[in-house]
């Protein structure tokens, strides 16, 4: 029962603190995101098996945190609302030729972020650009224009 | 081929057919990860409701509580409370080798005044304080998975313990 408990209390730590510290890190991710990949997962390990070395724990471990992570899966398409806890809203940065200096800084997002994402669209000038939106998965989307 | 024979190499077309009995497997297997969690909560796999038990000697105020079902490689306790007032300042406590050829207890709580060992199993003796009451507490570190027949005596009286380690 305590493994499964554990289990739940750092699944929801970790997802609150990686929703607070970073929403980059499935797409772009630089070393200042990796850091915090790594240093969560050894973090949060040993507090859920501590001295438990059994394969049965590591088991219900792992279906613990599947659990969850499938049940805030089908709550989030029930309840948009938790989506939105999880993951975040898309933020537009950069819309007809104006930087969003408080969503930036919000987001935490450099311009050279969004302009990374534009050249690898192939965009080469700003001024092409009719805005760009941090999305909550993450991703920057650029919309050219036409 | 994992897309269906219609599509070329460059055009998918969706293996219904699999994409069907794929759905089907995951709707089973979630469910089972679910039985499996519910399972954990309610310690069908050690430390909870449905693994710990707790017995009584017949013939000395003493009541066992432990883990019939617990984990190899995990830590479990062993606790005997002195329910009332023992004849003797002292408690020998054996543990029969059947659960020593599997375990071994790190240590007791509090420490045990002597320990003998013999090929039958482990004595562990306790002197008892002024009113005579209390709790012992022993530490497993269970290795070997596997049915147990797990024997205590207290002061020469036998109880039967049966457990069940998980790998």
């Amino acid at each position: 029962m305590d493994i499964v408990l554990r289990t739940a209390l750092m699944y929801l730590v970790v997802l609150i603190l990686l929703r607070i510290t970073t929403r980059r890190i499935m797409r772009s991710a630089t070393p200042l995101d990796m850091v915090v990949i790594f240093f969560f997962g050894g973090i949060a390990t040993p507090p859920i098996l501590g001295d438990d070395r059994s394969i049965t724990g590591a088991l219900l471990a792992a279906c613990t945190l599947a659990g969850l992570h499938t049940m805030l899966s089908h709550l989030k398409r029930v309840w948009p609302v938790v989506g939105m806890i999880t993951e975040g809203n898309p933020v537009v940065v950069f819309a007809n030729g104006d930087w969003d200096r408080t969503a930036l800084r919000r987001m935490r997002v450099d311009p050279r972020d969004v302009m990374a994402e534009m050249r690898q669209q192939g965009i080469s000038r700003i001024d092409d650009v009719q805005s760009a939106i941090v999305e909550h998965s993450g991703a920057i989307t650029v919309v050219p224009k036409r | 081929m994992v897309s269906d024979p219609e599509g070329s190499d460059i055009e998918i077309e969706a293996n219904q057919g699999f994409e069907s009995v794929w759905s089907r497997a995951q709707f089973l297997l979630q469910v089972v990860i679910g039985a499996v969690v519910c399972a954990g909560l309610l310690g069908m796999f050690g430390n909870g409701w449905m693994s710990t038990s707790t017995r009584h000697f017949s013939g000395m105020p003493l009541a066992v509580t432990y883990q019939r079902l617990m984990r190899a490689n995990a830590p479990a306790d062993l606790i005997v409370a002195i329910t009332g007032r023992l004849p003797g300042d002292v408690l020998e406590l054996g543990v029969g080798s059947e659960l020593l050829d599997r375990a071994s207890i790190g240590s007791t709580r509090p420490g045990a005044a002597a320990i003998s060992a013999t090929a039958k199993g482990e004595t562990f003796t306790f002197r008892l304080g002024p009113d005579h009451a209390g709790h012992i507490t022993l530490k497993l570190s269970v290795r070997r998975p596997g049915p147990v027949g797990m024997t205590l005596l207290a002061n020469g009286e036998r109880l039967e313990l049966p457990l069940f380690v998980y790998p």
